[in-house]
């Protein structure tokens, strides 16, 4: 078996088990279920590109992979997933070993389709929601961002621009007379068709956009304006919707960005603006259901504050009226909290496209005729809270992105704006839409469920789970918003023997196959295949199959889910915690009874301390942070890979010297301070370079550079390395510099392990904070625990399990 | 003259020499000579009057001479023997002789009656304070129906006549066209008790240092500042302080009569942009006419606000910024939801045209590309009146309405009612001509209180419901300006339309009036016709005040009333336009008796129809069109016959003349013919057509009244030398007083002398001229000579002149511009906003050819203008002569 590392270089894939267990009992051992983290669209330069459309079993749907067996007597192939024949089609009639068609390739277990079509994909389509609601200096910024980006969007994109503060405001952007926007209270909800009346939209979503577009040419001739009716004036495409193609409509663009103006409406004494942002959403949503066959945009929020007014408030205007915190929630007095997620949710279910919502819901709300779908990027510009929190599903549930910033004046807010229009090797950007995911199984292996920036499809089947794992009951999800940085958890479930008796039935390898297909910004439909085979216990050793960072990371994702299915933090931790043990239990070497005989693999040896990181992370210790925080630390956690989840779960640190040696990473821990070293910590969401007493001495002495070299080194290469970290993450992270013992320096040693606690256990009790409930192996936390008090009750409550 | 009593005749006041009078008529030898003139002089018991009344009856001794009428000799002596004032004693001045008149030979009645002011008021010489003549307020600003007043309720209940007061504010557009005395130094005495102000007919007592209430005979102190100047430090005249000497007088008032600042004058424009308003070029039109009146909107201080709204099924708005802020352009903002009221900006939508007037001007110039494709044919006006109000509500103002679309969305919305089902019975009223929706008059009344003000120009070419939409302006102060089948194809239309708009727009209106008429103890303000909202028991509220309007008040008496004249004060406070309070106050003194003669030689027959025409409105909307006219007819009836049986008793009989007095002897005919109009007429009436004559005749200054019922015909072909050009003045006969025909000032155009409205009249070879304040007929007999069709049309026949709706070829010849000069002088008013559209008729000639009577036009357009013959008969009612006769039986069964 090839190493991981490389597997994920190749297919993106990353499991906890690379193979799967047979008997209940040994699912039962691996103590959580097995899972990927799979990154469809995984950037590589040697990607197998078909450009011919793949060839499908007629049973299962599965593609023709690497893995097939052709029989070039018969003229057919088996499928790898079902086992059926399938005849070859004749211009395959000339395969051999030699030439092989490119997905039998053996390089290519990933491969790209792209498919052909009778008719091109819609473009596109982007919509700005801007809140109108803040500073003329952030509105600024924010505006000089937009216009910078016009220019950015794939080739015939769509772009539509709603602003909002007291009111809503529909730009019609196709209007070339003057400035003319469509105004909405924002007081309530609308239902879909009726908004689209109110926009002078009939039936569009039933035409396509390029009907559209052809119809809102101006009509000249007198006796065509009666043929054409309602044509050009009804149509969303054109009015709306203006394609960004030509240098005229950037200028028409620019010109409306440019004349937005900071809200107007009086802000009382003692209140907030009013600002209807759910109800700019809900407007856009029905704009969208509205607006063409197939659509599938692109929402932009730009919220520089909290909603106070008509559906999905989040707070009243009153400023005697704290914003809700993670205890009122908890303790359910946040006394809009509900409604609001109620009202965002279904938001979101809109936006994953009506038809899985038609089936589901008879709701007036949704154009129960419209194909359309959309993502929502979430862009919060405010020190205060947005309510992010509540807005969570729309990002969460369509691909969308969450960043939070201070105000749109931040390069974080910039940068990471500019990366959703970052581009690919042949100049589009590689945020593509319209993504579905397909997951397809060999018998016995069943689908659980995907954490991640996806929602079912509720496509049933027979390789269905009747367990659920995040987004569960179905083998196919949406996926409205997709790039190579969106990497999914998918988890399974094995179908098990009861007995080792009846292992020799069983079978030894099975095979999965990922289908992702999406609209790619050059304007094609790609259909992306990554076909997996993995081995069962009946051919392998579990435990060295075991990847302790796709298992820390896949905890991580489980944990987040659960919390965000309104699971209790002290369930979750009792949860994480003995699942922990009862895999060092099963996986560790140990004396029964003899904590210090407790050694575990080099497979499984970082997994408590991952662990240990994970309960301590902002994952977990919510109560740290505002609802607003944790919801972006959660959004990001369920895109990210397993490289970047770690360093969200356990930060990296390297110490800088000027003794001329080169970087070297230490131990997280307050032990790895000293006072004449640079150290870099990377915790993903901010980047702290630390300088220690002398370090930072030294630096503001200013010694000349020639005479001392090494100390010049040390602060230029923790600069340098800083930067390249920063460089391609995002969202953008945070960048703090700091000094010992200034107040900055918390970033930094908030996330240390506070070993020096290690000598007064007593102060966090006899037990040193963990303390055994009810007989089970269950722990209780406290901040102060170090790694090693951690990891040696860990070592007891394992020796001592029955 | 003698001080103290004052003819209606003589110019009236001192201040506006110019003020034409309603009783004028262009004396004119040569006029005389060809034109039959069959009026007599009423009353005269002043010298002032003597030249007049020699006048008249020379004239009448040439027209009798002329024209073989029979002088009314009896009448002429009558008057001749009336005693000369002077002959009375002081203090005790002989009240207006009783003539009678028998109204069965009085045919053709005397139309000039018509333009005769009323009888004069009689006073005795020491009734005011100054002796000034213009103690008393002029006719045209405040009349009483009768110039003599019962002193008991029970007398006026028996006399048969109504008791009214009409008001009538402002007569002309413009304050610079007529200007009044102003008290400018914010002295304003005013009773302690009865709040009356101070007037001519107060007395001062205690030497000087008090004045006595002539309402309620308290005492009152003397303002200092009557005597002393402190601004000056020069001892002031207090009998030279207008107050005391003129009747119609306008004080700045001080702070305390502001209950807020000053607002600025507010327009907020609610434009259709359906379907039908893009079609017949309604919004093209009232966007030029916009732009082209910007500079009459009245302005001087810079401060009028504009707003500009757009309706169709959604509602339209226009962000408009400052000239100065050159990087912002003009933001449209369309809001849908009519289901509630949004004003989607907080700034902008409203602004001051003055600093905004570029961009206003651009905006007006694109509004109609804005919308020049739109399919929509529904109107959201209610929603949109409801945004207007909440948009300008704490400033108030004006909400000008252009519309060609029925409302269908929103609040507000209507419905086409079935005309067919009701059409000429009895429930055609209730079911056609009252609101079909609640809202109408609910928002009207909100409208009013927070100072908004409604007008309506409609100009659809379906059904519009006049008969809701009219309620606004009704209980705002506004007015319903009615355009049917309004097009923009037609020059005429386009002309009308933006003439009135322009003019509507020009008007020195006041805003924040309230009217409040007070009278003498015993006397009650009870009830209160015209377009305001009543809003306390005597208090009437004009959001704006209007200067084309008048207003009617039912006068109740309610004690017995011991002194020989009671007071009548008309105040209207108010802030012009040009940001100062003013209060306009009105004065008006009339001698009271016992005596029921009296009381009928003092009525004013113009100012009794205008009461019953009120009251024939109500009961078309409390009951029916039936009922109406059955009360316009028992109302003759009653009167004549009281008239018969208290008045000149004696003659019984049925063969007995059908008798009224002489100055009441053009009432039968008035209200007969108001019967026949539109407003009223049985038979098929569109109820549109309907609503808005009624609309028009209930708010309609007198003169405009009483030619909109009975209306002027101008004979041209027969018209004087002089007619059609400038006046050119009169030479000096010694040192006579000014008559009538002074008042025409020089350069003015010498307008005919008008013929009586009947078939009769016109000759088949005529050229007339009918004017009934809606339109104008230019009627040309079928047998009309070649020569004269050449000479104003420019077409060699008769068949090819150009029917309907026409403006006249300007053509170098004299006839041709004294016909157009005639028609531009009637066009103009200073006093009121109309412009009436010519309309050629042709009538029908003894060799007419099939051709002609064939013209599907020309026999509906000749009905219609036949419908203002309005002594002939005509489908279902009777002739004037008919008339009579029908009146003499009911009197004397
Ligand atoms: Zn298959
Ligand atoms: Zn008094």
């Amino acid at each position: 078996m090839a190493d991981i590392y490389e597997i994920e270089d190749i297919d993106g894939v990353r499991f906890n088990w690379n193979a799967f267990p047979v008997t209940r009992q040994e699912a039962d051992n691996m103590s959580s279920p097995v899972g990927c983290l799979y990154t469809p669209l995984l950037a590589r330069d040697d990607l197998p590109v078909a450009e011919y459309d793949p060839q499908v079993c007629r049973r299962c749907r599965a593609v023709l992979n690497v893995f097939s067996q052709i029989d070039l007597g018969s003229k057919t192939w088996v499928c790898t997933l079902c086992n059926s024949r399938n005849p070859l089609p004749p211009h395959y009639a000339g395969i051999t070993a030699e030439n092989l068609p490119l997905e039998l390739n053996p390089q290519s277990s990933s491969i790209e389709y792209i498919l052909s079509r009778t008719q091109p994909p819609p473009p596109p389509c982007y919509i700005y929601v801007v809140d109108l609601c803040q500073e003329p200096e952030d509105l600024e910024s924010l505006k000089k961002t937009l216009i910078t980006t016009l220019p950015l969007h794939p080739p015939g994109a769509l772009v539509g621009l709603i602003t909002f503060d007291s009111v809503v405001n529909v730009h019609e952007l196709g209007f070339k007379s003057c400035s003319k926007t469509y105004v909405f209270s924002g007081s309530h909800e609308y239902e879909s068709v009726a908004a689209q009346k109110q926009l002078g939209i009939y039936g569009n979503c039933s035409r396509d956009w390029m009907r559209q577009l052809e119809g809102s040419a101006p009509v000249k001739a007198p006796g065509a304006r009666a043929a054409a009716q309602f044509g050009p004036i009804a149509s969303t495409v054109g009015r709306f919707l203006i394609p960004i193609g030509d240098e005229d409509s950037i200028t028409r663009l620019t010109k409306t960005i440019t004349s937005l103006e900071p809200s107007k409406w009086t802000v009382k004494p003692g209140h907030r603006a009013v600002r209807v942002t759910g109800a700019a959403l809900d407007i856009a949503s029905c704009l969208i259901d509205g607006s063409y066959t197939q659509c599938c945009a692109k929402v932009m929020l730009f919220s520089a504050g909290a909603c106070t007014f008509g559906p999905g408030k989040i707070v009243g205007t009153e400023l005697k009226e704290p914003i809700r915190s993670h205890s009122d929630i908890d303790k359910g007095s946040a006394s809009h909290y509900k409604k609001a997620v109620k009202f965002y949710q279904k938001l979101a279910t809109k936006a994953v496209g009506s038809n899985a919502a038609r089936e589901n819901t008879k709701d007036k709300f949704f154009d129960h005729n419209a194909s359309s779908s959309f993502c929502v990027n979430i862009f919060a510009g405010c020190y205060d809270q947005t309510g992010v929190y509540e807005m969570l599903p729309l990002a969460n549930k369509t691909g969308g992105v969450v960043v939070v910033t201070d105000s749109f004046q931040t390069s974080i807010f910039r940068n990471s704006f500019f990366e959703l229009y970052a581009k690919d090797d042949n100049g589009y950007p590689f945020d593509y839409s319209a993504g579905s995911l397909d997951v397809l199984t060999s018998p016995r292996l069943k689908v659980a469920g995907l954490i991640g920036h996806g929602a079912s499809l509720k496509a049933d089947g027979e390789n269905v789970a009747d367990v659920e794992i995040g987004e569960g009951f179905t083998h196919r999800w949406s996926l409205r918003s997709i790039s190579p940085r969106h990497t999914y958890a998918i988890f399974f479930d094995m179908q098990t023997v009861g007995s080792v008796e009846q292992r020799t039935s069983s079978v030894p390898e099975v095979y999965i196959q990922f289908q992702t297909t999406y609209r790619h910004t050059d304007g094609t439909v790609r259909m992306r295949v990554t076909t997996l085979s993995r081995l069962t216990s009946n051919s392998t050793d579990l435990s060295s199959t075991f990847d302790q960072e796709a298992a820390a990371v896949l905890y991580a994702r489980l944990v987040v889910n659960k919390l965000e299915r309104g699971g209790e933090y002290s369930d979750l931790l009792r949860w994480i915690d003995k699942s922990l043990v009862k895999l060092c239990t099963v996986f560790g070497d140990y004396t029964k009874g003899d904590a210090n005989s407790f050694r575990l693999s080099n497979k499984f040896s970082l997994l408590p301390q991952f662990i240990y990181h994970l309960r301590r992370s902002q994952f977990l210790q919510v109560f740290n942070y505002s609802p607003d925080e944790t919801a972006f630390y959660h959004h990001t956690l369920l895109r990210t890979d397993v490289r970047d989840s770690l360093v969200m779960i356990q930060p990296t640190l390297v110490r800088f010297l000027a003794d001329g040696s080169e970087p070297e990473p230490v131990l997280l821990d307050s032990a790895s301070l000293k006072p004449d070293a640079v150290l870099l910590l990377d915790a993903f969401f901010y980047t702290v370079i630390y300088y220690g007493r002398v370090a930072a001495e030294w630096r503001d002495a200013h010694y000349p550079k020639d005479e001392y070299p090494g100390v010049y080194d040390m602060m230029d290469k923790s600069r340098e390395e800083a930067a390249s970290l920063i460089a391609d993450r995002f969202p953008l992270p945070r960048y703090v510099t700091c000094d010992e013992g200034k107040s900055q320096a918390r970033f930094l040693y908030s996330k240390l392990n506070p070993s020096e606690n290690d000598n007064n256990q007593f102060v966090g009790g006899r037990m040193g904070g963990y303390v055994p409930d009810e007989g089970e192996a269950s722990v209780v936390h406290t901040e102060d625990v170090s790694l090693r008090t951690f990891f040696q009750h860990l070592a007891k409550l394992v020796v001592n399990a029955s | 003259g003698v001080p103290g009593v004052r003819g209606a005749a003589t110019p009236l006041n001192p201040i506006s020499p110019n003020i034409p009078t309603a009783g004028a008529n262009p004396v004119n030898s040569a006029y005389y000579q060809q034109q039959p003139q069959q009026s007599v002089p009423l009353y005269s018991q002043q010298q002032g009057q003597q030249p007049q009344l020699q006048q008249q009856q020379q004239q009448q001794g040439q027209q009798s001479q002329q024209l073989g009428y029979q002088p009314m000799a009896q009448q002429q002596q009558t008057y001749l023997n009336q005693p000369e004032y002077g002959q009375q004693g002081p203090g005790a001045a002989p009240l207006n002789m009783l003539y009678s008149t028998d109204l069965l030979k009085e045919l053709p009645p005397p139309i000039a009656d018509l333009q005769f002011p009323p009888p004069p008021i009689v006073l005795p010489a020491n009734a005011t304070t100054t002796g000034s003549e213009s103690s008393n307020a002029d006719y045209q600003y405040f009349r009483s129906t009768l110039n003599v007043i019962p002193n008991t309720s029970s007398l006026l209940k028996k006399s048969k006549l109504p008791f009214a007061i009409v008001v009538r504010p402002y007569i002309t557009l413009h304050d610079s066209d007529n200007q009044i005395p102003v008290v400018s130094d914010c002295v304003i005495a005013r009773c302690r008790r009865c709040r009356a102000y101070i007037n001519p007919f107060i007395h001062f007592t205690e030497n000087g240092r008090r004045w006595r209430c002539n309402f309620c005979g308290l005492l009152n102190d003397v303002p200092s500042a009557f005597d002393y100047d402190s601004v000056t430090s020069q001892p002031a005249q207090r009998m030279e302080r207008s107050e005391l000497n003129h009747g119609v007088v306008e004080f700045v008032a001080p702070p305390e009569y502001m209950i807020r600042p000053p607002q600025p004058l507010v327009y907020v424009f609610v434009l259709d942009v359906c379907k039908f308003s893009i079609d017949n070029g309604l919004l093209a039109t009232v966007t030029r006419t916009i732009l082209d009146s910007l500079d009459r909107i009245p302005n001087k201080e810079g401060r009028a606000r504009i707003a500009f709204m757009a309706v169709d099924s959604s509602i339209s708005y226009f962000a408009i910024p400052r000239d100065e802020e050159t990087d912002k352009e003009t933001k449209m903002m369309i809001v849908s939801d009519t289901e509630e009221t949004l004003i989607p900006a907080p700034e902008g939508i409203l602004v001051n045209l003055k600093e905004s007037r570029k961009n206003i001007e651009k905006l007006l110039q694109e509004i109609p590309s804005y919308f020049a494709n739109n399919m929509s044919t529904d109107s959201a006006l209610g929603p949109a009146l409801k945004s207007a109000h909440s948009l300008i509500s704490r400033i108030g103002g004006k909400i000008e309405v252009f519309t060609s679309t029925l409302p269908n969305i929103g609040i507000g919305k209507l419905k086409v009612r079935d005309e067919n089902a009701v059409a000429n019975k009895p429930k055609e009223a209730s079911e056609l001509l009252t609101p079909n929706s609640s809202f109408y008059k609910s928002f009207a009344v909100e409208c009013n209180k927070s100072q908004v003000t409604v007008d309506m120009f409609l100009t659809g070419s379906s059904y519009q419901d006049v008969a809701s939409l009219s309620n606004l302006p009704r209980f705002t102060a506004g007015q319903t300006h009615f355009y049917p089948a309004w097009s923009a194809n037609s020059v005429e239309d386009i002309t009308k339309l933006s003439k009135e708009v322009s003019n509507h727009l020009s008007m020195d209106i006041a805003l924040e009036a309230v009217l409040r008429v007070r009278g003498s103890n015993g006397m009650r303000m009870q009830s209160f016709f015209g377009n305001f909202f009543n809003r306390s028991s005597d208090l009437c509220s004009f959001p704006s005040f209007p200067r084309d309007q008048s207003y009617v008040i039912e006068v109740s008496i309610e004690d017995y009333i011991t002194k020989p004249i009671v007071y009548f004060q008309c105040a209207v406070l108010h802030t012009t336009c040009f940001g100062e309070r003013r209060i306009r106050v009105m004065t008006l003194a009339i001698p009271t008796s016992k005596d029921l003669k009296s009381v009928y030689a003092s009525a004013d027959q113009l100012a009794i129809t205008n009461y019953f025409t009120h009251r024939a409105i109500e009961k078309t909307m409390s009951s029916s069109l039936d009922d109406a006219r059955d009360y316009l007819r028992k109302s003759v009836v009653d009167i004549l016959g009281l008239y018969k049986k208290e008045i000149v008793p004696g003659n019984m009989g049925s063969s007995s003349p059908l008798q009224l007095c002489t100055n009441l002897r053009m009432l039968p005919l008035l209200l007969q013919s108001l019967a026949k109009n539109i407003a009223f007429r049985s038979g098929r009436v569109p109820s549109d057509h309907r609503a808005a004559a009624l609309n028009k005749l209930g708010s309609m200054p007198l003169p405009y009244l009483i030619r909109a019922i009975y209306p002027s015909v101008y004979s041209l072909h027969t018209m004087p030398d002089d007619c059609g050009l400038p006046y050119e003045g009169e030479e000096e006969e010694g040192d006579e007083e000014p008559t009538q025909s002074s008042d025409l000032e020089r350069g003015e155009i010498v307008i005919p002398e008008p013929v009586n409205a009947s078939c009769m009249n016109l000759a088949r070879y005529g050229l007339y001229l009918i004017d009934n304040t809606s339109e104008l007929f230019l009627y040309v007999g079928g047998d009309a000579v070649p020569q004269l069709v050449e000479d104003v049309f420019g077409v060699q026949n008769i068949a090819d002149i150009k029917i309907g709706k026409a403006e006249l070829p300007e053509l170098e010849n004299e006839f041709n511009t004294r016909v157009r000069n005639i028609i531009s002088k009637i066009r103009e008013g200073k006093d009121t906003i109309e412009y009436l559209n010519l309309y050629v008729v042709v009538g029908p000639g003894s060799n007419e050819s099939a051709t002609a009577s064939a013209n599907r036009d020309l026999i509906p357009l000749r009905i219609w203008c036949m419908s203002d013959m309005v002594e002939d008969r005509a489908t279902s009612n009777v002739s004037y002569k008919e008339y009579l006769g029908q009146l003499r039986e009911k009197v004397s069964s």
